[in-house]
């Protein structure tokens, strides 16, 4: 019987609708009349607050059902109370509308108001108070657990990790303002009362535990928790939270009196050093490498194809982006015209490679004017000290490679002045310098293993 | 392909009058007629985004491997996945355990063995410690065993997965699991889903190669590198290190090439009237294929010959010209990278140490197979790395499962040399380069091995990130075929952000 009416009650959010879209109905008929723009006689629109009013009893009902089986507090109340007046409201209106009242269209109006404040408490409490306006981010971001930890050791095992966790990851739908399925998890005797099915969310035997179990099972399944969507527990949280349970869940208890393994320990550590500089925001699926911080236009399709016909390969950076990647290996002679064409895209270009191609010191002038360039092969070409002094321009130049070409360390004194640039690669060169600025890397190999017979022996099988 | 070129020109002659006759036309009409009704009714079996019917100019898809970018900007342009098929100990190498080595001898107790399956071990085991010497390497402090010691030079470049879990305990599933993320045959392997997605670089070579050795081909056979559903033209291309680099690739002897360009040119015009007549995608494979046949009979050649690199280089791989091994292929795969080839796989057999004989030992084989293969890995790393290509390359090591930390007792008897019995719950697994982090260490096993307590990492977790670094989304990266969307992942599978730099 009891789960026939809370039934009833989740069906308040497919009724709600019915009393919206009907008293919006009634109103507009109310003005259409009003106006005179359409002629609607006066029992179709008093049937229609009728039936109106008939369907605002039933999301009411449906409502306080709902109201008392899910784990909302206080907030709740503005809503039922809007939601009382317009049910009084729109009754009074129909009453209003039998004894042919001349001022039905103004009485319509408060309607529309009464149903709109309604709809709105309504929304914010199933959408949450960002939702309609999610630009501001103090409601709606969720951020990974702060640990204010100097010593892990002396650090307070409820206290100083298992709560800032339980904070990060549970309590925004299981605490004091919503208490999904009865729980409220924000303090240590609320995870013991446990929520709707009264299960004790301390027990010590953790294989019968129903939080570790939730925590623990796979994504994909439905009594997963955090639901899928929410920031998942990451693994060391789930093992930290386990340990506490398995110890008996103490509430005032030194990490260290708790006898904690070393891996444990070492995990611990981790997890407060790793949540300190979060990189990658957890909601993305994918990593994709970084590109230039700039709005481009599409490049110029004819002068693509002009380059293509020239077996150049040009490829956007991903799919729909307007940033190229550019590689001549399938060119034999590079010609003037492939100048011409690159210089229609060169602000698109990110990667260019010219690896064993016939390019001189003068070409590299062109390659300066790629402003957004991030990567660049030179490698294998006949391009000196001269030539790399034209690159002062590429503010966006993140790796270069000058493997097996003539430049010296005299040459590479230009590129310091490049803001963005990590890593140059100079093996063969004639680069010696391992650094010119301690930002820069410069790799110039020439690694060796040295022989060793004893490499050779092999133990016989036989 | 050594058929004669000359028949093949009378049969295109023959084609070409049947073509004409009028008796032939209504020999064939009916059927025909029959055909292209059948033909519009089952095309749920072939590619979706089929939108080529007769009399569209075939050349736009003669060639299935023209580049394509991938979803989105890429960290790597190329892998090498360096298989090693068998699966090694990560306790002679990577996972160092030294409550393992204390319980050394002591039997297992029965809770690890409680509801477990295992391929040969009976009876209650022995424990069994590492069989090598630990100690800690690099500026990153990581646990290496002696047994490789070149890898502990350049263990600052890579980044260790130490809590792989697979489902399959037997090398051919596992393998194909690994590789297709199927244990079943019939999956596209994760190579040809790269050359699928990317197509090939170089315009004279193929996008996937494949090179072996160990002497014995991986137990899932050539499937593991196959193209399952996908056109066949993106199947990994195998290559020998020893005499011919790809198998009937050279003309036979008295056809010059340009008796071999006449004879492809006739081969395409009847495929090219045979793909208007039935509109099948795998014609079109054919054609490019016959094409890239030809372009790489002079390619081929020169880029798997190791004879023109200096002697430092050979010194420092390891490698010698003219043999097959694990040395030439990785000098082989920088090679092939550096040339612009996308994907390069390496299987190199022999990882299986159950202790059944010296072979695969513990103490004997393994200890040979990795005198075969340390140096060349450090040297491929190095040199990758002076290159600039570690940069853009995305090295991958790993076996198919892993082993059990306790000694193998093969039918409940006691074995003369020590080894370890399949274990897929937890194993080590690297990668390098191609925007991964370095000298990290994601996830850590439990304190004898067993099983993995944090950072548990699925098989489909090392799919989606390879394919990740190469510039695909693994969820939206599909294939229709038989009327529904396949992935490389099928329903599972993270993006192990942790690793990512």
């Amino acid at each position: 019987m009891n789960q026939l009416i809370e039934v009833i009650g989740r069906f308040h959010v497919l009724i709600l609708h019915l009393p919206i879209g009907i008293i919006v109905l009634s109103v507009a008929y109310e003005w259409l009349h009003y106006c005179k723009w359409k002629v609607i006689p006066k029992n179709i629109r008093t049937l229609t607050y009728g039936i109106g009013a008939l369907s605002a009893y039933l999301a009411s009902i449906s409502g306080y059902i709902l109201g008392l089986s899910e784990g909302y507090s206080s907030e709740i109340n503005n809503h039922m109370w809007a939601g009382i007046i317009t049910t009084v409201l729109i009754t009074l209106v129909w009453y209003q509308s039998e004894k042919n009242s001349k001022f039905m269209h103004w009485y319509a109006l408060a309607l529309i108001g009464a149903i709109s404040v309604t709809g709105h408490l309504g929304g914010t409490l199933t959408h949450g108070a960002g939702f309609l306006s999610p630009e501001d981010p103090s409601e709606s971001l969720e951020e990974p657990p702060q640990f204010q930890i100097s010593d892990i050791n002396q650090a307070m095992a409820y206290h100083d990790l298992v709560q800032p966790i339980l904070k990060s990851k549970c309590t925004r739908c299981h605490g004091s303002s919503k208490k999904k399925g009865k729980l409220r998890l924000d303090t240590r005797e609320y995870i013991m009362a446990g929520g709707k099915s009264k299960l004790n969310l301390l027990d010590s035997n953790v294989e019968k535990n129903d939080l570790i179990r939730r925590l623990e099972l796979p994504i994909h399944d439905d009594e997963h928790m955090p639901p899928k969507g929410k920031l998942q527990m990451t693994d060391s949280e789930r093992i930290l939270l386990k340990w506490w349970i398995k110890k008996g869940a103490p509430l005032d208890a030194q990490m260290s009196s708790l006898q904690p393994s070393d891996t444990l320990l070492s995990l611990i550590q981790q997890m407060i050093n790793t949540t300190h500089n979060t990189t990658a925001p957890s909601h993305q699926n994918t990593i994709p490498a970084p590109l230039p911080d700039v709005q481009l236009p599409i490049p110029s399709p004819r002068a693509i194809a002009q380059l293509q016909s020239m077996n150049v390969l040009v490829l956007p950076a991903g799919q729909e982006s307007p940033f190229l990647e550019v590689n001549f290996i399938n060119v034999d002679t590079i010609h003037p015209k492939h100048w011409q064409a690159l210089e229609l895209i060169s602000t698109h270009i990110v990667r260019l490679q010219l690896t064993h191609k016939s390019i001189v010191d003068s070409d590299l002038s062109k390659i300066n004017k790629m402003q957004n360039l991030m990567y660049l092969r030179i490698d294998h070409t006949r391009i000196t000290d001269r030539g790399i002094a034209h690159l002062n321009d590429l503010i966006n130049l993140n790796v270069i490679n000058i493997n097996n070409t003539s430049v010296s360390n005299k040459g590479i004194q230009t590129l310091s002045q490049l803001p963005a640039l990590q890593t140059i690669y100079a093996y063969q060169s004639n680069v010696t310098t391992d650094s010119i600025s301690t930002k820069m890397k410069i790799e110039t190999g020439g690694y060796m293993i040295p022989f060793n017979p004893n490499d050779t022996i092999r133990i016989s099988t036989n | 392909m050594s058929t004669d070129p000359l028949k093949l020109l009378n049969e295109l002659s023959l084609h070409r009058l049947s073509l004409s006759t009028r008796r032939n036309f209504l020999k064939t009409c009916g059927l025909s007629l029959g055909a292209m009704a059948l033909t519009s009714m089952l095309s749920g079996c072939d590619n979706s985004n089929k939108t080529v019917s007769s009399g569209i100019d075939a050349r736009d898809i003669t060639n299935p491997l023209t580049p394509k970018a991938p979803h989105f900007a890429a960290k790597a342009k190329s892998v090498i996945y360096l298989h090693m098929a068998g699966a090694p100990s990560q306790f002679e190498l990577f996972d160092y355990k030294p409550l393992l080595t204390k319980l050394h001898g002591q039997p297992c107790p029965p809770s690890l063995l409680q509801g477990k399956k295992f391929a040969f071990i009976r009876g209650t085991p022995l424990m069994l410690g590492a069989q090598s010497q630990f100690d800690r390497y690099g500026q990153s402090g990581t646990w290496l065993s002696d047994r490789i010691p070149y890898f502990t030079q350049v263990v600052d470049e890579v980044s260790f997965l130490r809590a792989v879990h697979t489902d399959q305990f037997n090398h051919a599933p596992a393998q194909l699991l690994m590789h297709t993320g199927s244990a079943q045959p019939g999956r596209p392997s994760i190579g040809s889903w790269a050359t699928y997605g990317l197509g090939s670089e170089n315009y004279n070579l193929p996008g996937f190669v494949v090179l072996t050795s160990g002497g014995v081909q991986p137990d899932a056979g050539k499937q593991i590198w196959g193209s399952g559903f996908l056109p066949s033209v993106y199947q990994g291309v195998q290559c020998r290190s020893k005499g011919d680099p790809v198998l009937y690739l050279s003309n036979p002897e008295g056809i010059t090439r340009n008796i071999r360009r006449q004879a492809i040119n006739a081969i395409n015009e009847v495929n090219e009237l045979t793909f208007e007549e039935f509109g099948d995608n795998e014609t079109v494979s054919r054609i490019g294929q016959y094409e890239m046949a030809f372009r790489m009979q002079m390619s081929v050649p020169e880029v798997m010959n190791i004879k023109d690199e200096p002697d430092y280089i050979h010194e420092m791989y390891g490698t010698q010209v003219g043999k097959e091994s694990f040395a030439n292929n990785a000098l082989l795969a920088r090679k092939l990278v550096e040339k612009g080839v996308r994907f390069v796989q390496l299987f190199d057999w022999g990882w299986d140490s159950h202790g059944v004989d010296k072979f695969s030992a513990l103490e004997v084989g393994m200890i040979n197979k990795c005198r075969e293969t340390d140096r060349a890995i450090a040297a491929l790393l190095m040199d990758l790395k002076q290159r600039g290509l570690l940069e853009e390359t995305l090295v991958v090591w790993g076996g198919e499962f892993g082993r059990t930390p306790m000694q193998e007792n093969r039918n409940g008897v006691s074995q003369q040399y020590t080894g370890r019995d399949h274990h897929p719950d937890a194993f080590t697994m690297w990668m390098a380069g191609g925007g991964i982090k370095k000298g990290f260490s994601h996830g850590t096993t439990d304190e004898i091995g067993y099983e993995g307590i944090s950072g548990k990492q699925s098989v489909y977790d090392i799919q989606a990130t390879i394919l990740n670094q190469l510039g695909f989304d693994h969820e939206a990266f599909t294939y229709n075929f038989q009327g529904r969307d396949f992935r490389l992942t099928d329903v599972q599978g993270t993006v192990i952000k942790d690793i990512i730099a």
